[in-house]
């Protein structure tokens, strides 16, 4: 866990001078060690919350609007605090403690925040709020492509959910799409740092963004481009996966997140048919149930068959949330209800027969399913 | 296939060359923001306007007060021409009232740019943040917010309720505004050092 990044790092350097390792593989082992080294250690996990702690202070200091101080002062202690962050990041990454190094960085962009807040408050700007979110999300993106710093990229798809929250709130019914660019920028940051966790980040804020776009665009029709979106992205990472993991392994991500917003689309278009605050009335529940049902076992299926964890589990907690919401709906009659479940029971445990079937000529391998 | 990384300059090779880099980028962003506000309060045309409570109850809101102007809401007159799209800037032209108290007062609204204007008048860059279409639009120039030190905004509540508090305003050529103090019955009570 203490093990420095850096000197292992310089091992790979050496190794490939020796010749024992060629030139691609040594860029491999690095990327790879890059990508392990994103995971969390304590000491790097206390010294990220320190830094949020020292950031709040920050902000709190901002907000005191102190008066004692003059305007210079204030922007003295900032702009001091800004570049000691980074020399200080410096020192750190050359010393090898490269999680510290990380933690430097994310305050020198916590600084970066704070000071635009505090320039706007000095001079009374009233601006448009979510101008000020942008310039420190350009500065968080800036930190984390060129100085390749995963807690900077973090916190720069935070802004990013932040700011597109804040134009919406300012210009509502209009798409947000200047969202898209800067996702792209920070996207191309996590991809060349390869951090899964950031990866997962990201198709967060973008899952959030379609959503919220979709309903802006068309509060009635909204739901039926999600529900486009996130097929296309399922379908997508199952029809293209090989194509895509050689580049970065994400089509079991792509997989999971699009059969997310599918189902979030489905489950609008069943229950919430006039949009989300208009009654109890529901969708054409017999067609669109058989539709949502038949599409969660055909993921449920795929997911087994690919070992992808998270979609098999996302797809169980579907099917759970999908019956239960069908049960309390009612299809017509609870007689009626009844009979679609009954059928709907028989062709499932009829898939179960053929996948059994399937499995055995294929060969024992493994035990079977659950 | 090279890593993107290996094809950089030199200086973004080195982890101490892209650090210094995005200190740089950072500080002159902030540097940025000063010396544009400075120079705007510093060369922009100097104009009072009295300041009216946007909502009594509430005026007072965390560190700053909410400021509207009588120009904040114009007459329907001021509607003539095409409107600005929705988030787009408006331009307004305000001049001063022949009247003694020389309130200044929205002439008309433009989408573009007006490059006609009489002696006296000056262009205001407004928003409209409920849209420019509604009935009487409410114009934001961005004096909206004025700061205070943590606990002192109700007497300036009491002072805009009773009507007597203005704003010294600074406007530069192209329409950008900002607040350059606050008075009270024409006297100064809030003067804001640049530094």
């Amino acid at each position: 866990m203490f093990t420095s990044l850096s000197r292992l790092r310089a091992d790979v350097d050496r190794w490939q001078a020796a010749g024992w390792v060629d030139p691609d593989g040594a860029r491999h082992i690095k990327a790879e060690l890059d990508a392990r080294h994103s995971g969390l250690s304590l000491p790097n996990t206390l010294a990220v919350l320190g830094v949020v702690l020292i950031a709040f202070a920050a902000m709190s200091f901002v907000a005191a609007n102190w008066q004692d101080l003059s305007k210079l002062a204030r922007l003295t202690v900032l702009g001091t605090g800004l570049v000691a962050s980074y020399v200080g990041a410096d020192t750190l990454f050359r010393r090898g403690h490269d999680g510290f190094g990380h933690a430097a960085v994310l305050l020198g962009v916590a600084i970066f925040g704070a000071s635009i807040m505090l320039i706007a408050q000095m001079y009374h700007m009233e601006g448009s709020p979510p101008d000020a979110v942008w310039l420190w999300l350009v500065g968080a993106l800036a930190a984390g492509i060129l100085i390749r710093s995963n807690p900077a990229l973090g916190l720069a798809a935070i802004l990013l959910v932040i700011w597109s929250h804040m134009t919406i709130q300012t210009a509502p019914r209009a798409i947000h799409w200047g969202f898209l660019p800067m996702w792209a920028l920070a996207a191309f940051g996590v991809a060349e740092t390869r951090w899964h966790r950031g990866m997962h980040l990201l198709a967060l804020a973008l899952s959030y963004w379609i959503v919220v776009s979709a309903f802006q665009w068309s509060d009635a029709n909204g739901k039926y481009v999600v529900l486009a979106v996130g097929l296309a992205l399922a379908l997508g990472s199952i029809a293209f996966g090989d194509v895509i993991d050689r580049w970065r392994r994400i089509s079991p991500a792509m997989l999971a997140y699009g059969m997310g917003l599918a189902f979030v689309a489905l489950l609008v278009i069943q229950f919430m048919p006039r949009g989300l605050f208009y009654g109890s009335k529901t969708g054409n529940l017999w067609v669109w149930g058989t539709i949502t049902l038949a599409l969660i076992v055909g993921a449920l299926m795929w997911a087994w068959r690919t070992e992808n964890r998270s979609a098999l589990w996302l797809a169980y907690a579907a099917f759970v949330i999908e019956i239960f919401a069908l049960y309390i709906a009612k299809l017509g009659t609870l007689l009626n209800t009844s009979l679609f479940f009954l059928v709907t029971g028989l062709l499932v445990i009829a898939l179960a027969v053929v996948a059994y079937r399937m499995h055995n000529a294929i060969g024992p391998t493994k035990g079977a399913a659950p | 296939m090279t890593a993107l990384s290996d094809r950089l300059p030199a200086v973004l090779r080195s982890r101490r060359g892209t650090l210094l880099l995005v200190a740089a980028l950072q500080l002159m962003a902030l540097g940025y923001m000063v010396f544009d506000r400075v120079r705007l309060v510093k060369t922009g045309k100097e104009i009072v306007l009295p300041i009216i409570p946007v909502d009594p109850r509430d005026l007072f809101k965390g560190d700053y007060v909410r400021l509207a102007y009588p120009i904040s809401r114009p007459d329907a007159v001021a509607f003539s021409g095409p409107m600005p799209d929705r988030s787009a800037w408006g331009y307004a032209v305000v001049e001063p009232d022949p009247d003694p108290a020389r309130i200044w007062k929205i002439v008309r609204i433009s989408a573009s740019r007006p490059t006609d204007l009489s002696p006296g008048q000056i262009v205001m860059k407004a928003r409209a943040p409920g849209g420019w279409r509604e009935k009487q639009p409410v114009l934001h120039f961005g004096l909206e917010r004025y700061y205070v030190p943590e606990g002192t905004g109700l007497a300036l509540e009491k002072m805009a309720a009773d009507r007597k508090l203005a704003a010294i305003v600074a406007v530069d050529a192209s329409g950008n505004a900002a607040i350059k103090g606050l008075s009270v019955d024409g006297r100064k009570v809030y003067d804001e050092p640049m530094f």
